[in-house]
């Protein structure tokens, strides 16, 4: 893409996965609102806006396409009617990308936008994308992402994921309701996709998972891939769980869960998506396999390999030293494990048959390990082998030389 | 502030910036200093990890190319904020400049030479004219060595030595076996660092170095020189002013007056001293005289690095306590003419991940062999004269702002050179006992951070200036940081560019006093 991209809503769950994985691409990319906290990035140009307020003028300079991510949430408690800033700011936002002169907006919606739908959020994206569709006909594309799972703590997804991370029962409501998990990152493929199509056959585009999963099967997935611990659930009548909602605002300290999801849930229906994905080219997991790429669930199997990395280059593994390693891949090296073999973390040594020579950057092992003696360097005091101790390290680099150049040529 | 007006401002708080005031301030002149940042306070006594790899750890993902001072958090934060701000963008090149108070002094090697007549072939000056200067400085910021050994002469008749540290064992046997054997193209001699060792009246509360091994984070008791140290002294004297967060942009006459403008506003003087460090100051006058897209060249020292083992200390363990400054020093003649100049290093105090990401063995075993190492292994780094880089600096207009670049070059028959050298050095430490490890590499262009040469003393060119650093293109703006050095020798320059300003300042302050009292 020649232009540049504009993103809102780039500090929200999705918002801030669409905006890694679009610079990940390699995309040129603006962000109306705010980027979450953090080291900013110094590539992505941010104008600060809130939904509802005047666009800046030169955020819109030179933009091919806009994805519309921003929702503000504590607006739909005071219903779906006309001043609801999410229906006027979107509409107000797709005006202005429309003036000067963008070729592309897409709308980030949802499948909870259906004529039967509850609660306000679903009525209120159900009214901007009919608003949208009917002003602007050609420049905008729906996206309806399912249930959104994967990545990041935030959202729905985080919610849900503290939820059955800390408790081993919970009440339920709305258990059999049939849902459409996405991984986010799929979410973000399939938006960026929507960016650049050059011939969009359709306006509206379902991002989920065409085989639906029930809520009570979900919340037992998340805790079991979480924990490795069976979820109990009890269901519980919907007014029953309407006054719960209520209470949990009053609880300090609890995440507060409003009617709304409630109601959301209960009307949750599938909807069809397996030609809109066919139509985008996107392939989208089964949750089963896409829950295991969610980093906090890879989080025990990352500290698991961060010892036995260090154990393996000095025999040691300091509490702290490990905290700082797991931390540094989290922050800086994409979090995710690398999926080592159990061999390998039984017995750590092994990992010089696997330590590829000639080492490259690019590669994720080489950038663990490396990582790992950095700040082993630093951390840990030198431990000086005896004569004894030289000669066995001799011995092990020799027999480990074929097979540390097979794993050099297979290195990525 | 905007309209204070002063004698002299000087931009920039670095080595040369401090070294120009005291004599300005010495003859009453009224002195203002810009600092580009502000003084920040660190904590105490930071983690070690925190301090090398920053907070968010980020710092910690491997970075190839790089010394372990260089690869430190505090480093990249150093120069990260001057690449921004200058939009500093260097091709075949690895530029680093400061804006943060005290320059890049605050993470510089402390090694200190004289250069000597042939040294200063080129210049419009002599070596006696910077005698009086070099002997001030030396006063002021403590040098230890001893000038009684073969590199003595080379590094300078320096009066008020004080005493080196004791020599790491390595160092010490490699030193007593060039000692013996007969004289050749390499010189080993102790090495001359700004370190107190004994610590006086005239080094402002700076204490003595305690081997504590921590010189690479942070120097326990300001042992090590850095210019800082020197601004509580200078805000004690009577006339000076320090001018924090005050970024230069650009200067311009203002009638009899200098003017120096940026964000934070503008500030008159009679003269402007610039001491921004060679990619600073040449920004500012590039800037200031609307030279976009003109390249001035700039030197800058190639140089290599190559780890040598002294298997005579190979039974030795590490000790308990050293620094991790220059053991040795050296001069290796190069075939032709000239000399390249270094210094070997002990790995006290050091991570050893440098190393031992660079063996062919697996990191497990490559751990081991360096630990074992770490008692017996010296690193050489030796820099090669600017004559042999090709660079230039230029102020490139963009959309966002004039953008620096630097684009990095060698002459032609540098490869050669540099393996010539390589293969004589190798030779020269085998004959001395010590064994050349493979692993030698050439370090990227501009890694020295030896910049100079882009408004010459004596010298042409559109930045030219005098033999005061006196701009020849407008009078009262001087430039008294490496830049105007006009020729770079492979010796160390810091020690000379502190000297240079000192001197400049003098003739100023006496040319000041000259003139009279500002109208």
């Amino acid at each position: 893409m020649p232009g540049r991209l504009l993103i809102t809503g780039a500090s929200g769950y999705i918002g801030a996965a669409l905006l890694r994985q679009a610079r990940n691409r390699g995309l040129q990319v603006a962000v109306l609102g705010s980027t979450s906290a953090g080291s900013p990035d110094p590539g992505v140009q941010v104008y600060p806006w809130r939904l509802g307020e005047a666009v800046p003028g030169a955020a819109l300079e030179g933009v091919t396409a806009m994805i519309h991510v921003a929702h503000f949430w504590r607006a739909d408690e005071a219903g779906a009617g006309d001043d609801n800033p999410n229906f006027t700011g979107s509409l107000q936002l797709a005006q202005a990308s429309a003036a000067a002169g963008c070729p592309r907006f897409v709308y980030v919606s949802s499948t909870a936008a259906h004529e039967q739908a509850l609660n306000a959020y679903g009525k209120i994206k159900r009214r901007t994308e009919g608003a949208l569709l009917e002003r602007y006909p050609g420049q905008v594309l729906v996206a309806r992402p399912g249930l959104v799972y994967g990545g990041a703590q935030k959202g729905i997804f985080g919610l849900l994921s503290k939820l059955v991370r800390v408790f081993p029962l919970l009440p339920l409501v709305g258990g059999a309701t049939l849902l459409q998990p996405v991984h986010v990152d799929e979410v973000c493929a399939g938006l960026l996709s929507l960016a650049l199509l050059a011939q969009p056959d359709r306006s509206s585009y379902v991002l989920a998972h065409p085989q639906p999963i029930a809520f009570a099967d979900y919340l037992r997935l998340l805790r079991r891939t979480a924990t490795g611990r069976k979820l109990w659930l009890i269901p519980i009548p919907v007014t029953l769980a309407l006054w719960m909602c209520d209470l949990t605002r009053l609880l300090p300290g609890f995440p507060t869960i409003s009617r709304e999801r409630v109601y959301g849930l209960i009307a949750a229906r599938p909807m069809p998506s397996a030609d809109d994905l066919r139509a985008l080219g996107l392939l989208v997991s089964d949750i089963r396999i896409g829950l295991l790429r969610a980093p906090r669930c890879g989080r025990r199997r990352l500290i698991a390999e961060s010892r036995a990395v260090l154990r393996y280059l000095c025999a040691g593994a300091a509490p702290a030293v490990l905290r700082q390693l797991v931390r540094a891949v989290e922050r800086n090296d994409g979090g995710e494990p690398l999926y080592l073999g159990a061999m390998v973390l039984r017995w750590p040594a092994l990992l010089r048959w696997l330590d590829p020579l000639p080492r490259r950057a690019t590669s994720r092992l080489v950038r663990r390990l490396e990582m790992g003696l950095a700040l082993q360097a630093v951390a840990a005091p030198r431990v000086r082998p005896g004569f004894a101790g030289l000669f066995l390290q001799g011995v092990c680099e020799g027999l480990a030389l074929p097979s540390r150049l097979l794993a050099g040529l297979l290195q990525r | 502030m905007s309209q204070a007006t002063y004698d002299v401002l000087i931009v920039g708080s670095g080595p040369a910036g401090v070294s120009a005031a005291f004599p300005l301030l010495a003859a009453g002149l009224k002195v203002a200093m810009v600092d580009g940042s502000h003084a920040t306070a660190l904590p105490a006594r930071a983690d070690r990890v925190i301090e090398s790899f920053g907070a968010d750890l980020s710092a910690l993902l491997p970075q190839d190319d790089r010394s372990p001072k260089q690869r430190l958090y505090r480093s990249r934060q150093l120069t990260r904020e001057h690449a921004e701000r200058t939009g500093l963008e260097s091709r075949d090149f690895r530029a680093s400049g400061a804006i943060a108070r005290g320059g890049l002094s605050t993470v510089w090697g402390a090694y200190v030479a004289e250069f000597d007549d042939a040294d200063l072939h080129g210049y419009p000056i002599t070596a006696a004219d910077l005698r009086a200067s070099y002997d001030a400085v030396a006063r002021r910021i403590g040098i230890s060595g001893i000038s009684d050994d073969p590199l003595g002469p080379f590094h300078g008749t320096t009066a008020g030595l004080l005493p080196p540290p004791p020599l790491h064992p390595a160092a010490a046997i490699l030193l007593d076996a060039a000692a013996r054997a007969t004289p050749g193209p390499l010189t080993l001699g102790r090495a001359r660092n700004a370190l107190l060792t004994v610590a006086g009246e005239a080094h402002g509360g700076r204490a003595a170095c305690v081997l504590c091994k921590g010189c690479l984070w942070r120097c326990a008791g300001n042992s090590i020189y850095a210019s800082v140290h020197d601004l509580p002294r200078l805000r004690g004297l009577p006339g000076f002013a320090l001018v924090d967060d005050f970024y230069v942009e650009r200067i311009g006459r203002a009638g009899e007056l200098w003017e120096a403008s940026g964000p934070a506003g503008n500030l008159r003087a009679r003269r402007i001293l610039l001491a921004a460090g060679t990619l600073g100051s040449t920004r500012i006058l590039l800037e200031s005289f609307g030279m976009s897209e003109q390249p001035v060249r700039m030197l800058s020292n190639p140089l290599v690095a190559l780890p040598v083992w002294v298997p005579k200390a190979a039974w030795q363990a590490e000790a308990a306590s050293g620094h991790s400054l220059a053991q040795l020093g050296l001069r290796m003649e190069l075939a032709g003419s000239g000399y390249a100049a270094g210094a070997l290093y002990s790995l006290e105090g050091l991570p050893l991940d440098f190393i031992t990401a660079k063996l062919p063995l697996s990191l497990a075993g490559g751990s081991a062999v360096s630990a074992w190492l770490a008692g017996s292994l010296l690193v050489a780094t030796v820099y090669f004269p600017g004559s042999h880089s090709a660079n230039t600096l230029s102020l490139q207009p963009g959309p966002g702002g004039a953008r620096l670049r630097v684009q990095g070059g060698a002459r032609d028959d540098f490869a050669a050179v540099c393996a010539a050298l390589l293969a004589g050095l190798r030779r020269q430490l085998r004959r001395f006992g010590a064994l050349p490890l493979p692993g030698a590499q050439q370090a990227p262009m501009g890694l020295d951070n030896h910049y100079a040469g882009t408004c010459p003393m004596g010298g042409s060119g559109p930045l030219a200036t005098d033999a005061h650093g006196a701009l020849l293109a407008a009078s009262g703006v001087h430039v008294v940081d490496g830049a105007a050095l006009p020729n770079l020798p492979a010796k160390h320059l810091t020690f000379t560019i502190m000297a240079n300003a000192d001197r400049i300042a003098r003739a100023v302050a006496a040319q000041m006093a000259a003139a009279g009292p500002a109208a």
